[in-house]
């Protein structure tokens, strides 16, 4: 240190608050004066103000803790996905055969039984834009659709809870003229009930023509609709 | 529970916010970005092993993968446009900025070196820097006299500036 040093130097604390821009003007302008005439606390504060930086350029959402708002069918696919591969019973997508009305793909997360051909879903491709949930709720029975437009078509992925253990279920497509496509069809296991199900589903009916999403017993019983 | 599906809920119960949040601003899309969370987490799932250190470099980790997807499904839809009619899978994915994998790498690095502060000193620079408070707020968010906000916020960032020094020798090639 060579020459006047103006003042006392500041605490540690403060030339930190300093990098990281918290004094006040007056506080602050102490702090510069001080840098001026003393190389030590300026190197320090160079120093301090490097880190600042640095930290200034995280992208401040990778901080962020906890689960994502909204993300349980994003878990249930995740969870589905990961059992699948642990079975090793990996199947290929079919979808390109939509000439077909009927694409049945039903997974039942929870323990459900299976029927037609399970599918690890919208992982291979990205997610259309246009993608539209829809909720619907009838006593203790709720469901959460999120229906994907694809060409001519949709894809489906639909969280029911609420339907009794046992019960065989399909999940159906209404168009607005009143006809129907089935999407997918299972049978509710124990955790299926209380826990929900989520089934993946394709129907041959573009997305501006869906008028509702049905489940429903393979007796007709509509058990929830969710209405568009 | 079965043990891979409590993987996969401890990962997204922990991380899965923090992905989500940077998928959906990389891509523009909350769907597509629920996509490249669900093939991160199941990655995850695949390589255990990068869950046994620290939060920070586990989600420096994810991060890079999430990232590594989303640059490879815009390559991969801009090598192939006539595979797929235009709006069968037409997403719209912001444009990742140039000096994105530069941007990453410093990111990476510094949530690892965050894992090196305690909880003290990394509490202190969550609350200035990643919620934007003041000394005043943050004292009293963390119920501390706004003096010792200062000094911690004085060790946290030597703690920073140490450990960077002590793992790339310079703190130059980690800014990139």
């Amino acid at each position: 240190m060579t020459g006047p040093v103006p003042g006392p130097h500041p605490e540690p604390g403060d030339l930190s608050a300093f990098a990281l821009g918290l004094l006040d003007t007056g506080q602050a302008g102490a702090i510069a004066r001080h840098l001026e005439g003393c190389a030590v606390c300026r190197r320090e504060q160079e120093e301090l103000r490097e880190m600042a930086d640095m930290l200034g350029e995280l992208p401040p959402e990778l901080l962020l803790d906890g689960p994502p708002e909204g993300g349980d069918l994003l878990l249930a696919r995740t969870v589905r996905q990961v059992r699948g591969e642990v079975g090793g019973r990996r199947r290929r997508r079919v979808l390109a055969v939509v000439a077909a009305s009927v694409i049945g793909i039903a997974a039942a997360i929870g323990g459900g039984v299976l029927i037609g051909q399970a599918s690890r879903p919208g992982v291979e491709s990205i997610q259309a834009a246009g993608t539209r949930v829809i909720d619907g709720a009838s006593g203790a029975v709720q469901m959460k659709a999120t229906v994907s437009p694809a060409a001519d078509w949709v894809r489906l992925a639909v969280t029911v809870s609420g339907v009794p253990r046992g019960e065989h279920c399909k999940l159906i497509v209404v168009r607005k003229d009143g006809t129907r496509e089935v999407a997918g069809s299972w049978t509710v296991g124990a955790r299926g009930e209380t826990g929900g199900v989520t089934v993946n589903g394709a129907a041959d009916v573009p997305i501006d023509q869906i008028a509702s999403v049905n489940v429903e017993s393979t007796g007709g019983k509509i058990y929830v609709a969710a209405v568009t | 529970m079965h043990a891979d599906e409590a993987l996969v809920h401890a990962v997204y119960q922990e991380h899965g916010r923090a992905l989500l949040a940077y998928a959906t601003r990389l891509t523009g899309d909350r769907a597509a970005a629920e996509d490249v969370v669900q093939e991160t987490i199941v990655r995850a799932w695949r390589h255990p092993e990068v869950l046994t250190n620290g939060k920070g470099s586990t989600r420096g980790w994810l991060l890079t993968v999430a990232r590594n997807i989303i640059t490879d499904r815009v390559r991969a839809r801009s090598a192939r446009p006539q595979e797929v009619p235009a709006e069968q899978d037409g997403v719209t994915v912001a444009p990742i900025e140039r000096d994105h994998a530069d941007q990453v790498v410093a990111s990476v690095t510094v949530l690892k070196a965050m894992d090196s502060l305690s909880d003290d000193h990394r509490g202190v620079l969550e609350e200035i820097y990643f919620r934007g408070r003041s000394l005043g707020e943050a004292a009293a968010a963390l119920g501390v006299p706004a003096g010792t906000v200062k000094s911690r916020s004085y060790y946290a960032l030597r703690a920073l500036r140490d450990h960077l020094s002590e793992t790339t020798g310079s703190t130059k090639g980690v800014r990139a």
